[in-house]
């Protein structure tokens, strides 16, 4: 097999096994899905691109680096919609029910409508290590910070998070006893 | 450094909320535009065309922006960016399902100003692409993941499934028709026009036997049998494509239509 061969194989590969993560990932950073789905285009034709830059092995932390440079790219053509602005409209404190008897739809909303009020760095750092299940050091690898600036955005995202969750709960439970 | 114990391990309801988040994927349609998109033959010098940086056609989430003349190259225009994660105007989402068989024989070459290795379903303006480097193989790609329909078909006649992985030397000039042969299939199969998706796939085999999307027309043939009752050729034919591309992205859609070929012989 020619190196070009090689190489070919190789990009045919790595969109075949990283497309559906990559995809979701930005999806939860806050994207809806159209712009997703060009994102994602876009994230690959930068694979394409810097193909022999990619470290056998961690092509998910490459990925999920130029995706966040993608999705920061994104937010500052200000052609960003955040799935929490569109979902806020779908939940309201009418349907403030507990996580365990949400349907499916509902049930990502509420997640993505919390995410979506994180701040942006926390919710970058917090969606890798709660929801991609990244190391804290891979993490660090993909995005270029060192591992405490990784902790303290995690440990700050964690502790939003729960609280917006927390609150959505006493709501919940306020509902509940009305 | 010690990392803190995941959410979804201590907290019920927000593992809950991931699991459901879980079920939020890409279209099955998206891998293989970006795949036919990645692939293709990256475009000459752009600096050989002045009209290569006029129109830029922006559609993001719905929302279009038009840059007109552009004037330069994409990754210029994204001073702000990290070296190497460049983005650049996103995509026109292709038309769909526009290309058939006979048409393809009889049609005319588009005439674009792209580069004529561009593929049909291509998303992206040209402007995007700063490769520069030597024309690239087009391997096989994507995931075909029609429903499978139900109504009858006429007797098919599959062939064996092809190499599964493309080469260096299919021509650039073969990129479009395969792919719109694959377009064409799996339009027509989501129509349950199972005849002209045969027709499609046996002149995907015909034409191109080491052809880039040969899995994918792999795929769609053993779809287009379980959904004409051809079950023990579809059986055959899955069983084929699990013994030599076990490892394929689509062996668990094959698995499954193996198993629904075989509970309802």
């Amino acid at each position: 097999m020619s190196d070009e061969e090689a190489r070919a194989e190789r990009l045919r590969g790595l969109v075949r096994s990283h497309f559906a993560v990559a995809w979701k990932f930005l999806r939860r950073l806050g994207f809806e899905r159209d712009v997703v789905d060009d994102a994602t285009q876009e994230l690959f034709l930068v694979a394409r691109r810097r193909l022999d830059e990619v470290t056998p092995g961690r092509e998910r932390a490459f990925l999920f680096g130029a995706a966040i440079r993608i999705a920061t790219h994104i937010n500052r053509k200000r052609v960003r919609e955040v799935p929490a602005g569109h979902l806020r409209a779908e939940i309201d404190d009418s349907e403030a029910v507990p996580e365990q008897r949400l349907d499916d739809e509902k049930a990502r909303a509420l997640l993505y409508r919390l995410l979506g009020e994180l701040d942006e760095h926390h919710r970058v750092v917090f969606v890798m290590y709660e929801l991609e299940q990244m190391t804290m050091s891979q993490i660090a690898e993909a995005l270029g910070i060192p591992l405490g600036t990784v902790a303290s955005r995690l440990r700050r995202g964690r502790a939003d998070f729960h609280a917006r969750l927390e609150r959505h709960r006493a709501r919940a439970a306020e509902r509940r006893g009305t | 450094m010690k990392e803190p114990k995941r959410l979804i391990h201590t907290d019920p309801g927000f593992a809950r909320l991931v699991a459901a988040a879980q079920d939020d994927e890409p279209p099955s349609s998206q891998i293989q535009e970006t795949l036919a998109l990645v692939m293709r033959d990256p475009p000459p010098s752009r600096l050989s065309s002045w009209w290569w940086t006029v129109p830029c056609v922006v559609l993001v989430g719905g929302v279009v922006v038009s840059s007109m003349f552009a004037g330069q190259k994409a990754d210029s225009a994204l001073p702000a960016v990290a070296p190497g994660a460049s983005t650049s105007p996103t995509m026109v989402p292709p038309a769909m399902n526009t290309v058939f068989v006979d048409d393809l024989a009889a049609a005319p070459p588009v005439p674009q100003p792209s580069p004529p290795t561009e593929p049909p379903r291509a998303r992206s303006t040209p402007e995007r692409h700063a490769i520069t480097k030597a024309p690239m193989a087009v391997p096989s790609t994507t995931a075909p993941s029609a429903p499978v329909p139900s109504a009858p078909a006429p007797p098919i006649a599959a062939p064996a499934i092809p190499a599964p992985s493309s080469t260096a030397a299919e021509r650039p000039s073969t990129f479009r028709e395969e792919l719109a042969l694959v377009i064409t299939a799996r339009s027509t199969l989501e129509e349950h026009d199972l005849a002209s998706c045969i027709r499609a796939v046996d002149r995907y085999d015909a034409r191109f036997p080491s052809g880039v999307f040969a899995q994918e027309i792999s795929v769609l043939r053993i779809e287009a049998l379980v959904a004409s009752g051809e079950r023990a050729r579809a059986v055959a034919l899955a069983q084929q494509f699990l013994t030599r591309t076990g490892d394929s992205p689509y062996a668990e859609r094959v698995r499954t239509l193996l198993d629904r070929a075989k509970d309802t012989r």
